[in-house]
């Protein structure tokens, strides 16, 4: 039932924004286009930060809801058709309006426009559909768009919006299909799996055309992404990981996003979290993610059904590290590019320099650290012209706890020790007495 | 021991490249050398110091060398490096160059700039990233307010001397707009007219000043930008330490939803 028919838009920006702001995704990266002459905008490849909000995350693009009058009932999204909200709709026109205006001062780098389902998934997407071509085509705007695509939505309708956005997005909400099934009732694994494997096929064909037309029109040129959400069900690190993986493998998405559960609804069936959302856990996810896609890593190798989430004190590269020392030390003088990215403290930047800088000379740790090699963590692990750093052990153990001395400050349950300490093993013991 | 010299450029571009010309056409051995955009009011001793003046000639000649031998990507570096505001950057330059295109050098005839032992072109690569990270910081935080029927108008204080770097971006973005970039620490401004190429104005201060107070025409994009901040805020998230690291406060003076309440 809709009590206030007029509402003017800071109103409306208000409660839609304020609507949006659970979905993660921010980026405006991954597609590079030049102003045709006609328009505003661009876009740069690299992606671009316009500001940040009060909870450090990057705002980019205006990440706005069509409309919250939704149907669906979900059982964590506070727009639930059971929930007593105000609700409220744009009109295209509005969102043109708003992008145009936000893009020219240069507030932000386009427009994220996701949806409440309105009546039914296909009515909501031709409304979301004559938006996106209501700004292109009338607007000539030519900044970054992205679109998200609505479950159960007619396929035809997702394909025509995909000519004219750069990234477009469906939530898989929930790793496991049970989750999905309690959680998200209207929602199923197919509906959400079926658009996602028919942009991705399309995209495939589309790039095909690409090469033999240049100028034929591009769909979807940013790749999808997708979202799952950390903690409100009892699944684990190894299933949200093996999922991710298969997203990549098989679906070819460019990036996963995870979302620390935040309880708004107070639901029953839903976890309380009075130390607040999930946050260490989706940052150990993110870093995997991360492994994942830069380094080579596979998920079974940070990860098994025995072993099924990550240690919290640690990073996973670390603890992978720390359960493989048969790998260890890494001759940083010789070893391949792929090699040096399994060493804890090394990234793709600082291996990139490595390869490049050794082709002039031996490296020693002392040229490490002018290049900028941080070697808090890479010092246990690597040696130089066969040498190590300091006098150290290769043994679990005693590098854990040097890590854990070292590391920045994490929230750890005092309870929790890993190893009862005694007179020669505190902290940095060995350092003092050999170091 | 051999005399030092020291020559001095202008803080420019150009001047740093004519610099580079006239010392290495100078033939008192590259070790002799040092290149400065700055004069320090104490002489020091066993020391010959050399005025460069710009000569756009000279400065041609080492681009179109730079780009034969060197190529693009590290020509663009260099250009980045002559923007920054190290002391060190035309020195700094100047070694690497030699290390570069002399034949003793050790990256002689590579056309990729990574001998990082050697702690000029580290000093290089580093400024270029201090640069570039600058430019790119401000190609989000810079704020445009329109104020005329069709002028924008932006207010920045970079550290870098970065002005010239945004004619291609904003060019191309705001093609048909009229817009101009106020640099208010070197009272320059980037003036922009509907498709057509930027042009430098770094005349008189006082009416750039007045144009910099003028407010937006429509507030209401202001306003509805800063309630629209405010709310895609997750509360149970909040974290200012975050904000701060990735947006630092020397960037806030200009942007409007940090300084409108």
């Amino acid at each position: 039932m809709v009590i206030q028919e007029q509402m003017d838009l800071q109103e409306k920006l208000n409660i839609l924004s304020d609507a949006a702001k659970y979905d993660v995704a921010c980026t405006s990266s991954g597609v590079d286009r030049k102003n045709n002459g006609k328009g505003l905008g661009n876009c740069v490849a690299s992606g671009i930060c316009h500001t940040f909000s009060a909870d450090g995350r990057c705002i980019s693009l205006l990440k706005i809801l069509f409309t919250n009058e939704c149907v669906f009932d979900c059982r964590y999204c506070v727009n639930r058709s059971s929930n007593d909200v105000i609700r409220t709709s744009f009109t295209p026109q509005e969102v043109c309006e708003l992008t145009m205006g936000f893009y020219r001062r240069n507030y932000i780098e386009g427009l994220f426009l996701s949806s409440g389902i309105l009546k039914s998934p296909a009515y909501t997407m031709e409304l979301l559909f004559q938006t996106v071509y209501k700004l292109r085509i009338e607007y000539h705007f030519q900044g970054y768009i992205h679109l998200k695509a609505i479950p159960g939505a007619p396929g035809e309708l997702i394909e025509r919006a995909g000519y004219y956005v750069d990234r477009m997005s469906i939530n898989m909400e929930f790793p496991t299909a049970e989750g999905l099934r309690t959680l998200a009732p209207h929602k199923s694994r197919k509906t959400i799996l079926a658009p996602m494997r028919q942009i991705q096929l399309r995209a495939d064909e589309n790039r095909q055309e690409v090469a033999l037309y240049r100028h034929s029109p591009r769909f979807v040129p940013a790749g999808q992404s997708t979202q799952m959400i950390i903690g409100a069900t009892g699944e684990n690190d190894y299933q949200i990981l093996n999922a991710a993986e298969s997203l990549y493998q098989k679906f070819e998405l460019k990036r996963v996003f995870y979302s620390a559960f935040v309880n708004v609804n107070q639901d029953t069936t839903l976890p309380m979290l009075p130390q607040g959302p999930p946050l260490l856990r989706e940052h150990r996810l993110y870093q995997a993610d991360w492994l994942l896609r830069f380094y080579g890593f596979q998920a079974r190798e940070l990860l098994s059904p025995e072993k099924p989430n990550f240690n919290v004190l640690l990073d996973p590269k670390c603890d992978w590290a720390l359960r493989h020392l048969e790998q260890f030390p890494v001759e940083v003088n010789t070893a391949d590019y792929q090699t040096l990215l399994r060493v804890p403290g090394i990234g793709v930047k600082s291996a990139q320099k490595i390869v490049g800088a050794r082709k002039y000379g031996n490296l020693t740790f002392e040229d490490l650290q002018k290049m900028r090699v941080v070697l808090k963590r890479a010092l246990y692990f690597i040696t130089c012209s066969g040498k190590m750093m300091y006098r150290t052990r290769l043994e679990e153990n005693y590098i854990l706890r040097n890590l854990l001395a070292s590391e920045e400050k994490l929230p750890v349950d005092p309870d929790i020790t890993y190893q009862q300490l005694s007179f020669w093993d505190t902290g940095k013991g060995w350092l003092e007495i050999h170091g | 021991m051999d005399n030092r010299y020291i020559f001095i450029c202008e803080d420019s571009l150009e001047g740093i490249f004519s610099g580079v010309y006239t010392a290495w056409e100078a033939r008192v051995g590259h070790g002799n050398v040092e290149l400065r955009t700055w004069e320090d009011d104490n002489l020091e001793l066993f020391c010959e110091y050399r005025k460069v003046d710009t000569d756009l000639e000279k400065a041609e000649k080492v681009m179109k060398t730079l780009k034969n031998r060197l190529g693009e990507g590290i020509t663009e570096c260099i250009c980045y490096v002559a923007a920054s505001c190290d002391r060190e950057k035309a020195n700094a330059i100047y070694r690497t160059l030699v290390d570069c295109l002399s034949k003793h050098g050790a990256s002689y005839g590579k056309k990729t700039l990574e001998n990082r032992k050697n702690p000029w072109v580290r000093k290089v690569l580093e400024l270029h990233r201090n640069v570039w990270n600058e430019y790119h910081h401000y190609l989000g935080f810079l704020r445009f307010r329109q104020i005329t029927e069709n002028v924008l108008f932006s207010t920045i204080s970079p550290k870098n001397d970065i002005l010239l770097l945004f004619q291609e971006h904003f060019g191309n973005r705001h093609a048909g707009e009229y817009w101009i970039i106020y640099d208010d620490i070197r009272g320059k401004a980037l003036i922009h007219a509907p498709y057509m190429p930027c042009s430098v104005y770094s005349g008189d201060r006082t009416e750039l000043e007045q144009l910099s107070k003028m407010e937006d025409r429509e507030r209401d994009y202001e306003d509805l930008f800063l309630s629209f901040c405010r709310s895609i805020s997750i509360r149970e998230r909040e974290n200012p330490q975050l904000q701060r690291q990735n947006l630092p406060l020397r960037f806030r003076a200009h942007m409007v939803e940090f300084t409108k309440n």
